[in-house]
């Protein structure tokens, strides 16, 4: 076929937006807990997600609450640490482990025909941990000692000083591991952590996947065994430092500077929320960004750069992160300015905010592929105490916000001097 | 099972294609047969600067990502030692827009002295980012030219240095495209709910038009046998010692392959595997403990790396890694272990599956290997696998005079 008879420079029609209906969990309750379950997927796997509804914002020593949900694994009562690796190992089975400020959780992904096998012991995993002194010693000392790796990274450096400027060092959003805290921390107090907040009446739970229904009634069983919590659960209230102009972290060997700059903002429950995304992905939040398109892709100061909005489920953060030669990091940090600057005094063009309403609409339809992802998006509200709407809001602003309305959030949210930058390296 | 068909264009173009109506997204994926192995020893890093100025614009299409963000894709591309790969997935009613997208920048791309001074600056600065501004960052800069001495493994895929990139030219550029980025140096695989009509309609449409290359062959040095081992020391800013040790072991075609990528489960898959609990847990020398094959095609390496506890010394924790290898030298595995070996790769083969885009991937690799079928047989071969034949395995690759051991000093 010769090339003449195909027009390249034709491009095919793009094909708009196909609504779709998105596919909520089952929602049940079994021994007064709510248990949600979402079957979907054509491979025969499953996850469950035992989500607590406790975390940093709970303990009373730093740390208690991230290494109470770490060292579940190192031991049960009745089996060690390498029993139940052991066993969750043989069936190719595999445990993920979060800790954040506003929860914690243990999930498990396995073969679907496991599961009966594997749920008794996650069980004991995560209700009965023995917290042994030995294991507990191995792992802190391990931990104080990656946490020396970590301090040598720029990124890690400017994230830690970001979080305690905006936040204050003690206040759960702000705070990051430091060996001070590792150093007074004994196993009775994960121990306790464990005993007051690892509770029924702190427990959600999902199944996902394929084959959902033989787990419910294994589930079920397992449910009738907990116990309540004695305490009542209690925020403490912590006042925020919102630190503005520069913060400079030392680290005199660096190649690269670690930037970050941003400001808390307001939280997924605002009605700006959707608005504030799409703005931000205009201004860094994907590959064809200003941040990205100016300082890679013009000037080529960096690898990468971007800005992203997070929501905590008390506050948000807006942040733009990258990492810049030493000798580029002055430019770079003006080139940023520049972008706020027009940002907020022009809109934006056309064409350009269409071509980001079509990459967060497809962004959108891929994020609610398949089971796991379902029951993601799920929680992703369910924990804020949204539901389904929310998606339906967003969706709609992504397709109708206009730029002068997108402009106005740049002039509310985005003002350079509330901003606070923090350089690590020099 | 994951069901596909094959088809070859004219030009010698390999398509693979996997249809899936659960899903709405469609993923297409382009292998090129080029990677850093492909590089002049005075050249390197080429290949990977080569996938940057991928996106740098075509002929009819000026600018890449906006049109790839239009169909409201997650796009990107990888370069290694062996292959160069660029993704997109996205909702499949556009899928005829990747296929212009992808023909057009293998068609004619378009060659700008301002992109490559861009994207040169751009790898430059990943350079920084990624190898010498990281602890442990230059790891692999240092250990592949003591593994390799004559195969282009020795080098990273980012490549030897920073000047090789700084002097890279437009003509240099031209010549690699014109050389390597040919349809039948290409395989194409397509996944999602997609018809298979209409993608060979769309593939004969968009990719049946460019000409053929000559599909370069190549002549790679052979890395003669390691007859002695082999170690260095490297000290630098960094807070505790590590040790990187590095075995010749056969390529991913190799038959004997499934049995190293085996090993490497026994000793470091999951919490329950022998390094960490014998030197992470017991012993407690390590903070943590490696151990993993490069799934390189040609040739590769089984490497063996820790982090060790203060106060240990490199002379300690390298004892007790020998001692394990010997362990897998002498005494059977017992029938526990392979059955969870076995379990484990029957897991992971199933949970790649759930993810059109990783399906697209996986069936072109395959295919490079030799043939995507062989993705369907890949756990009957590892089921196939005996405990003799770990044990003999563990001695062919294990041998003293092979090691190839890195002593990083905290300063």
């Amino acid at each position: 076929m010769p090339n003449n008879i195909l027009e390249r420079h034709q491009a095919p029609a793009l094909l708009g937006f196909v609504p779709f209906e998105i596919q909520a969990p089952v929602p049940l309750t079994l021994s007064d807990v709510p248990v949600f379950v979402l079957e979907a997927g054509e491979q025969d796997v499953m996850r469950i997600d035992l989500v607590f509804a406790v975390g940093s914002w709970h303990e009373q020593k730093a740390l208690v609450s991230s290494l109470t949900n770490r060292i579940l694994q190192e031991g049960s009562l009745k089996s060690s640490g390498k029993v139940l690796a052991d066993y969750f190992d043989f069936y190719g089975a595999h445990l993920q482990y979060e800790a954040s400020a506003d929860r914690s959780s243990v999930s498990l992904y396995c073969l679907s025909k496991h599961t009966a096998e594997l749920l008794p012991r996650l069980f004991e995993l995560v209700f009965e941990p023995a917290f042994p002194e030995k294991e507990f010693q191995t792992t802190i000392r391990n931990n104080r000692q990656q946490l020396l790796v970590e301090q040598e990274k720029v990124a890690f450096l400017a994230r830690r000083g970001f979080n305690a400027a905006l936040f204050g060092p003690e206040h759960p959003y702000g705070r990051s591991s430091n060996d001070a805290a590792y150093a007074a921390l004994t196993r009775e107090d994960l121990a306790i952590f464990h005993r007051d907040f690892y509770t029924k009446d702190r427990l959600n739970i999902s199944l996902s996947g394929k084959g959902t229904g033989a787990a419910v009634a294994g589930l079920e069983v397992l449910l009738a065994t907990l116990k309540e919590s004695p305490l009542p659960l209690e925020r403490r209230f912590f006042t925020t430092a919102d630190q503005i102009g520069t913060v400079v972290i030392p680290k005199p060997d660096a190649v690269q500077f670690g930037l970050r700059l941003g400001k808390r903002i307001v939280d997924k429950k605002h009605p700006d929320y959707p608005g504030l995304k799409v703005l931000n992905t205009v201004f860094g939040g994907y590959f064809g960004s200003r941040l990205m398109s100016n300082i890679r892709e013009d000037k080529g100061y960096t690898y990468g750069i971007g800005s992203a909005i997070a929501s905590f489920e008390k506050d948000a953060i807006f942040t733009i992160a990258t990492e810049v030669g030493r000798d580029v990091a002055e430019l770079a940090l003006t080139e940023i300015r520049c972008e706020i600057d027009k940002i907020r005094n022009e809109l934006i063009p056309t064409a350009e905010l269409d071509t980001v309403r079509s990459y967060l609409q497809g962004v959108y339809m891929s994020s609610f592929d398949g089971a796991f992802s379902l029951i993601d998006r799920f929680w992703d509200v369910h924990h804020f105490g949204l539901d389904y709407d929310y998606y339906h809001r967003y969706l709609s602003t992504v397709q109708n916000i206009t730029a002068e309305e997108l402009q106005a959030l740049a002039v509310t949210y985005l003002a350079p001097e509330s901003l606070v930058t923090v350089v690590a390296g020099s | 099972m994951i069901q596909f068909s094959k088809h070859t264009l004219s030009n010698g173009l390999r398509l693979i294609i996997h249809e899936n109506h659960h899903t709405q997204l469609a993923a297409v994926n382009l292998l090129y047969d080029v990677g850093a192995r492909d590089e002049e020893s005075d050249r390197t890093g080429f290949a990977h600067l080569f996938e940057h100025l991928m996106f740098g614009g075509s002929t009819n299409i000026p600018n890449y990502d906006e049109v790839a963000q239009q169909l409201g894709a997650e796009n990107n591309a990888f370069t290694n030692n062996d292959i160069t790969n660029y993704y997109l997935s996205f909702p499949a009613n556009n899928l005829e827009t990747a296929f212009w997208l992808e023909s057009d920048r293998l068609f004619s791309l378009d060659f700008s002295e301002r992109s490559l001074e861009v994207q040169r600056q751009v790898v430059i600065e990943e350079f920084k980012q990624r190898y010498l501004n990281q602890p442990y960052g230059d790891v692999w800069l240092k250990l592949r030219p003591l593994a390799y001495h004559l195969h282009p493994y020795q080098w990273a895929t980012i490549g030897k240095n920073i000047q090789h990139i700084e002097e890279a030219s437009l003509e240099d550029v031209k010549a690699f495209f014109l050389k390597h980025y040919r349809p039948d140096n290409c395989i194409l695989s397509v996944a999602g709910n997609v018809n298979t009509a209409e993608v060979i309609r769309l593939a004969e449409k968009w990719f049946g038009p460019i000409a053929a290359g000559h599909r370069p062959q190549r002549q790679l040095p052979v890395e003669p046998d390691q007859t002695e081992a082999r170690s260095m020391h490297v000290t630098a800013p960094v807070p505790v010692d590590a040790f990187y040790v590095a075995y010749p072991m056969p390529g991913r075609r190799d038959a004997a392959y499934a049995a190293c990528d085996l090993l490497s489960d026994v000793l470091s898959h999951g919490k329950s595997a022998r390094l960490y609990r014998s030197l992470v847990k017991e012993q407690q020398l390590c903070t943590s403990v490696n151990a993993y094959v490069t799934g390189d095609q040609e040739p590769g390496l089984f490497v063996l790396s820790g982090n060790l506890v203060k106060g240990i010394t490199h002379d300690q924790a390298l004892e007790a890694i020998q001692k394990e290898l010997d362990l897998l030298m002498t005494t059977l595995i017992s029938e526990e272990e392979m059955q969870k070996m076995q379990n484990n790769i029957e897991s992971t083969m199933v949970f790649a599956e759930t993810n059109v885009l990783n399906v697209a991937m996986n069936l072109g690799y395959f295919e490079l290997l030799g043939d995507a079928n062989q993705i369907n047989h890949e756990v009957a071969k590892y089921a196939a696998i005996t405990a003799e034949d770990l044990r003999k395995q563990a001695g062919q690759i294990f041998q003293v005079h092979k090691a190839n051991t890195l002593y990083y000093h905290a300063e």
